[in-house]
C-alpha cells in the first residue's frame, strides 16, 4: 500500500460512505413513510366501490415508491458492506462501526414498534410518528425497555471503542446541541407565555437538539 | 500545531489508513492530525513518536511557522 497523495488529504472513502449513510437513512425513512401512506390509502378506500383511475395511479405510485426506496436501501447497505470489507481499519474502529450499525438497527426497530403501536394503527399519517399522538401501552413499555437496556449498553461499548478525534467531535456536537436546546426551549417558552407561540412541543425541541448535535458531530469528524 | 506526520508517513510509503491501523485510530483522525485540524492527546503523541522512533518534539512543533 502506498501513500496516495501529496496534498495531505487522500481520496476520502469516509465522505462517500457518509453520503451513503445519508442515502440509507433517507431511503429507509422514505420506505417507512410511503409504506404507512400506502396502507393508509388502501385501508381508507371503500372496498365495495371500484378504485378510480386517479386513485389507482396514486396507490400504484405509493407502492412503487415504497419498493423503490426499499431497493435503494438494500443497494446502499450492500455497497457499504462491500467497501467496508476491503478497507484497512484498526480493530477498535471496526468495533465502533459495528456498534454504529447496531444502534442504527435499534433505531429501525424502535421506528417499527412506534409505527405499529400508534393508536391509529399502521395506517396513520407518516408524520404521526413524530407527533404526541397516543401510543398503545405495550408499545410504550417495549420502547422504554429497549431504550433503557440496549441503548446504554451500545453507547457504553461505543464510547470505549472510538478514538479521541471522534470523541472530540461528539463532545463538541453535544455542546452545540445543548446551546440549541437552551435557546430554543427558553425562547419558545417565553413566546408561549406571551401568547405569541403555541405551547412548547417537547418532540420538536428534542428533534432540533439532536439534529444540531448530529450535524456538528459529523461535520467535525468528516470535514 | 505544525507536524511532520505526513512527511514521515510518506517516507515509509504508508497510506493514511495504514498509519491509522498502526496507531489504532481512524483514518479520519490521522487526516485531521496531518492537516492540523486536531491536536493529538499526549498518549497518542507518544504512540506516534514511538512508532517513528523519534521524540515528540521532532514530530510536533507548537511554534507558528
Amino acid at each position: 500500500m502506498t501513500a496516495q497523495a501529496d496534498d495531505g488529504i487522500e481520496a476520502n472513502p469516509a465522505r462517500s460512505r457518509l453520503a451513503s449513510v445519508f442515502g440509507l437513512v433517507g431511503s429507509s425513512l422514505g420506505a417507512i413513510f410511503l409504506a404507512g401512506a400506502s396502507v393508509g390509502f388502501f385501508s381508507a378506500h371503500d372496498p365495495s366501490r371500484p378504485l378510480s383511475t386517479a386513485g389507482l395511479l396514486v396507490g400504484m405510485g405509493l407502492v412503487g415508491g415504497t419498493v423503490l426506496c426499499l431497493g435503494l436501501a438494500v443497494r446502499t447497505v450492500l455497497g457499504i458492506s462491500r467497501s467496508a470489507r476491503t478497507e484497512i481499519v484498526a480493530p477498535s474502529v471496526r468495533k465502533g462501526r459495528t456498534l454504529t450499525v447496531l444502534s442504527a438497527l435499534l433505531g429501525a426497530v424502535i421506528a417499527v414498534i412506534m409505527l405499529i403501536g400508534q393508536s391509529q394503527g399502521i395506517g396513520a399519517p407518516p408524520l404521526a410518528l413524530f407527533s404526541d399522538a397516543p401510543l398503545q401501552g405495550w408499545a410504550a413499555i417495549a420502547l422504554i425497555a429497549l431504550t433503557c437496556t440496549a441503548l446504554p449498553w451500545i453507547t457504553w461499548a461505543w464510547h470505549r471503542a472510538i478514538d479521541e478525534h471522534e470523541l472530540d467531535a461528539y463532545r463538541e456536537g453535544a455542546l452545540y446541541g445543548l446551546y440549541a436546546y437552551s435557546l430554543l426551549s427558553f425562547c419558545w417558552w417565553l413566546g408561549a407565555r406571551a401568547g405569541l407561540l403555541p405551547s412548547v412541543n417537547g418532540v420538536a425541541v428534542f428533534m432540533v437538539t439532536y439534529t444540531v448535535w448530529g450535524a456538528v458531530w459529523l461535520w467535525k469528524r468528516y470535514r | 500545531m505544525n507536524n511532520r506526520l505526513k512527511v514521515l508517513r510518506a517516507e515509509r510509503n504508508w497510506s493514511q489508513a495504514e498509519l491509522a491501523m498502526r496507531l489504532d485510530v481512524s483514518r479520519q483522525a490521522v487526516n485531521a492530525i496531518e492537516t492540523g485540524k486536531h491536536d493529538p492527546s499526549l498518549p497518542l503523541a507518544f504512540r506516534i513518536a514511538r512508532l517513528f522512533a523519534l521524540s515528540i518534539e521532532e514530530i510536533f512543533d507548537d511554534r507558528a511557522s
